[in-house]
């Protein structure tokens, strides 16, 4: 039994056959190749797979597919056009904001939500989205320097508590 | 090698791009979601695994019904012990690591009633299992949903026996046997001397013991492990993709287990999503997935979940520790003793690495004139122990630090000041420490000055303020400040491989056998290779984790590859250069020493108008002109490059803690980092390795514990009950370098993968004691938990451990 869905993916329309258990996580990586959106512990508590969805940030393993429907979905391959790279990714990569670059995507995702829906974003928010990520390879250092920087809410020292 | 020519040639090699912030060109990728993790390879036609795995620490397997999982749609094959044991053989444990070392040490030790006993396990059960989550039946599906919903409907019956759960009473005489064939559960025991110990503690003028444990541990990197295979029909040759650290050593587990020539079998690490040490070992996973491929005749694939992660990668740390420190009346070590006892689990895969590197580095930065140590290591219900970033060293430093502390209480001394008369002094480098490394060498710290260390780290700590010693905050919480210095030897052997060639268009392509998880290999090995050849890092494409690109190889693991596999770069690298230009050199009538090479320009000294590009003398070198026959085809060359003995690299850490007595919690003021890896090859991505390793060790001071119940199931098997350090958790970070060069490589430098994660739980217990001095409380164990530190300031010290019937409150 599968069911059919439209929804927004990166700015195009995507339309999927998938079974109703389905989750979203595996309709992106293996239904439609996006495979930017990784999986850690399949149940939210990790961050990896955080997507974009109608603005806001969204656990794609928490997520069943059918969910989808209507929405408009973003994830890290959407965040910047081809051949570029948004202020965001570009202060991970200067402030060496990942290692494995395992759990990245899903903070990319995080924090260009917030930016997004909140211009006027302090420095105690974009900590807080950062808290809702597991990383075990940089000790957070270079993740808050970068984040604070793109946000504009700091120096870009990102260690400060 | 790393004979003087070459220790000469790291003047010219440091004068470029290595020591510079090159930034990392593993970035791009990972950045835009295009990086390739095993979990995002999947052939055409691939099929999925799904592993059953005992629910129960020790029994006798008696059946496994599959019949009504064979019969659901997209099922290929459910199989189980029996099915596979004919065709696959047992896995002997590991010679991935110190195992090649193991037997010489054990020669050396053997005099002193050392030991090792080792089992051969079967990658599916047969007839007893071990500890929850050892596999015991293999379903393949064509859907990963289908294989866990068959792998549901496996029934299998397991008659459950006694199960031995604490280190302690797996030593009993009654305690149940977890191998039959075994006069006791002792798996290894390794007894180290060195002095007169018993006439240092009749010397003594104060003698303290302690009894201290480092909990056990989980790797938990975000990406967990997985393996997928396929054989290409048309060249017979079968590809195994693994989240591995090891890829050379897995090929050779493959072409042992499946009886196929190494020629067949190719062994690639894609990106790893964080390793740590849990995938530095063979896998059965890797053996089953691999042998599923080939009789199956389909790609298979399977990807660990997250809680057959904490069931089914290896666990670490867990050591038990009984100390005791014999001080003279002038507070100056006359020696130590301990005894420890390491929860190896069911089984013991590396052996001798982690209890050895304990013993290795109790010692540490101090001269101790009398030593006596004895470690056992005991099998039990649990997850096989393997060594997790820090390797035995965590736990000896945590065990050296609160003794020194406690020593330094009970003598009436500042434990800084303490530290201060017991460093090993600067004018006594090199220092030898009087026992040998797992290597069979002894041990000789080869560089380094440890009072600078100390004294830098005090400094940036303002370790003099009054901000210590259990001082009451304004908002009631108490003060306490902590150090901790360790030593540590990096850069082991046997050996690393390097390719380094220059193509025909001046371009380089390096390949080795060191495989990153997020270390940036690719970044770092360029910048390495640039600089011994003359070109530009843009100009060298680095190939790691493949085992097609270089024959013979590794793995990354035990802070080694900077200092293994970058030698092996400057030793290729450097025999290309040469021959490069000493043709140019005889062609132009001139000394090849008066010939210059930069960023891909050769040029004479002196007369720079007379110049010519790499690619144009590269083009010459192609086979089949004139050149190439004068001078030889081909700018290529091949180092194993093989360490003499490992080199010691250093730290200190200072912790500054406010400790909430009604809650129990620990917060961490302010964190300093001091250490000397010798000169930097890149400096950002160094201090990412240390502010990485530091969270881990932060993790392990006051969060992580893999426990279990009285009857061996794990309490942790999730990411909700296993806290891993969030940003909230993580401090600033002061992070210094003291830079003392290696004589022992051509880079001169020292491993810094692990160093971070070694002194934290030291240092914060410290700090957390001398918080709550004013009550005399010890600390005596990591994780400080809050319900710990609770713990002991109601209940004087009694906490439960794993295996106690009642449960404490995290």
């Amino acid at each position: 039994m599968t069911t059919t869905i439209q929804f927004m993916l990166n700015d195009s329309p995507v339309e999927v056959e998938v079974e109703p258990r389905t989750l979203l996580v595996d309709v992106l990586r293996d239904g439609l190749g996006l495979t930017g959106t990784h999986v850690g512990c399949a149940y939210g508590v990790c961050g990896a797979c955080t997507i974009i969805v109608d603005g806001l940030p969204a656990r794609a393993c928490l997520m069943l597919a059918a969910q989808a429907e209507a929405k408009t979905v973003v994830t890290v391959e959407g965040l910047a056009p081809p051949g570029e790279m948004t202020a965001l990714q570009t202060a991970f990569h200067e402030e060496h904001g990942l290692q494995c670059g395992f759990c990245t995507p899903g903070l990319l995702c995080s924090l260009a939500a917030l930016q997004q829906g909140d211009p006027a974003v302090s420095r105690e928010d974009v900590d807080d989205a950062i808290s809702g990520h597991l990383c075990r390879c940089t000790g957070y250092v270079g993740i808050r320097r970068a984040a604070h920087r793109a946000l504009g809410v700091g120096p870009g020292t990102g260690d400060a508590s | 090698m790393s004979d003087e020519t070459a220790i000469g040639e790291t003047r010219s090699v440091r004068a470029g791009y290595v020591g510079t912030s090159v930034p990392r060109r593993e970035d791009d990728r990972l950045l835009r979601g295009q990086g390739r993790f095993i979990d995002d390879i999947c052939p055409p036609g691939c099929h999925h695994v799904r592993f059953v795995r005992s629910d129960i620490a020790h029994g006798l397997l008696r059946s496994v019904d599959a019949e009504e999982a064979r019969a659901l749609p997209g099922v290929l094959v459910v199989l189980t012990g029996q099915d596979l044991e004919a065709t696959l053989p047992v896995m002997a444990p590991s010679k991935a690591d110190g195992g090649v070392f193991e037997e010489q040490l054990l020669d050396l030790l053997e005099s002193e009633g050392s030991f090792i006993r080792r089992e051969n396990r079967l990658p599916v059960v047969v007839d007893r299992v071990r500890h929850v989550g050892e596999i015991v039946a293999v379903v393949v599906a064509t859907d990963p949903y289908v294989a866990e919903d068959a792998a549901d409907l496996i029934v299998v019956d397991i008659e459950e026996l006694p199960s031995v759960v604490d280190p302690d009473a797996a030593l009993l005489p009654d305690a149940p046997l977890l191998y039959d064939h075994w006069a006791d559960n002792r798996s290894l025991q390794l007894h180290v001397t060195k002095g007169d110990v018993a006439a240092a503690f009749d010397a003594a003028a104060t003698v303290v013991r302690r009894r201290v444990h480092s909990e056990r541990l989980s790797a938990s990197p975000i990406e967990g492990r997985g393996v997928v295979a396929e054989l290409d029909p048309r060249t017979g040759r079968l590809t195994v993709w693994s989240s591995t650290q090891i890829p050379h050593p897995v090929r050779t587990v493959l072409a042992d287990a499946l009886n196929l020539p190494i020629n067949r079998i190719r062994v690639v690490a894609p990106d790893v999503g964080g390793g740590f040490g849990c995938k530095a070992i063979p896998y059965p996973e890797e053996t089953i997935v691999a042998h599923l491929a080939l009789v199956q005749g389909v790609p298979v694939k399977w990807i660990e979940d997250r809680s057959e992660h904490f069931t089914a990668s290896i666990h670490s740390r867990d050591q038990i520790h009984d100390i005791e420190l014999a001080l003279d009346g002038d507070g100056r070590i006359l020696g130590l003793r301990d005894r420890f006892v390491m929860d190896s689990g069911a089984a013991n895969p590396l052996g001798v690495v982690q209890p050895y590197n304990t013993i290795a580095h109790l010692c540490g930065c101090y001269h101790v004139p009398a030593l006596d140590v004895v470690a056992t290591a005991v099998v039990t219900n649990k997850t096989p122990l393997s060594p997790y970033r820090g390797a035995g060293r965590p736990e000896a430093v945590f065990a050296m630090d609160r003794i020194l502390d406690a020593g330094a209480r009970e003598a009436g001394l500042d434990p800084l000041e303490l530290r201060r008369r017991n460093l090993i002094p600067t004018a006594a480098m090199p220092y030898a420490v009087g026992i040998n490394y797992r290597d069979g060498a002894p041990i000789v710290y080869d560089s380094g000055d440890f009072p600078a260390l100390f004294e830098r780290a005090l400094e940036l700590a303002n370790a003099d303020s009054d901000q210590r010693g259990g001082a009451l905050m304004a908002d009631g919480r108490r003060v306490g400040l902590g150090v901790s210095t360790y030593v540590e030897g990096t850069g082991v052997g046997p050996f690393e491989g390097a390719l380094v060639r220059i193509d025909s268009d001046g371009q380089a392509f390096v390949a080795v056998g060191a495989c990153p998880q997020g270390q940036g290999h690719e970044t770092v090995f360029a910048q390495v290779a640039a600089d011994a050849l003359g070109l530009h890092p843009d100009s060298v494409h680095v190939t790691t984790g493949d085992t097609d690109a270089v024959p013979h190889g590794w793995g990354t693991l035990a802070s080694r590859s900077a200092v293994v596999a970058g030698s092996a770069i400057v030793e290729a690298g450097t025999e290309v250069r040469s021959r490069m230009l000493q043709a140019l050199a005889d062609d132009w009538e001139i000394a090849a020493d008066d010939l210059d090479v930069l960023d891909g320009q050769i040029s004479v000294r002196g007369t720079p108008s007379q110049n010519e590009s790499v690619a144009a003398v590269a083009a010459r070198f192609a086979p089949g002109g004139d050149f190439a026959r004068k001078h030889g085809t081909g700018l290529e060359a091949r180092s194993y490059w093989e360490p003499p003995t490992v080199t010691f690299a250093a730290g200190a850490h200072v912790a500054r803690v406010a400790v909430d007595t009604e809650t129990g919690m620990t917060e961490i003021l302010d964190y300093v980092v001091v250490h000397d890896c010798g000169p930097l090859l890149n400096p950002q991505i160094v201090d990412g390795q240390i502010a990485g390793g530091v969270a881990q060790g932060i993790g392990a001071a006051l969060y992580e514990e893999a426990r279990y119940d009285e009857i061996g199931q794990p309490w942790n098997l999730n990411l909700i009950d296993y806290l891993l350090p969030t940003s909230d958790a993580m401090p600033y970070i002061v992070i210094d370098h003291l830079e003392t060069p290696s004589p022992l490589n051509p880079l001169g430098i020292k491993g810094v993968g692990e160093a971070g994660t070694i002194s934290p739980p030291a240092a914060i217990a410290n700090a957390v004691e001398d918080a709550l001095s004013p009550y005399g409380v010890q600390i005596n164990r990591v994780p400080v938990s809050p319900g710990y530190v609770l713990g002991c300031l109601y209940q004087n010290n009694d906490y439960p451990r794993s295996g106690d019937a009642v449960r404490a409150n995290q």
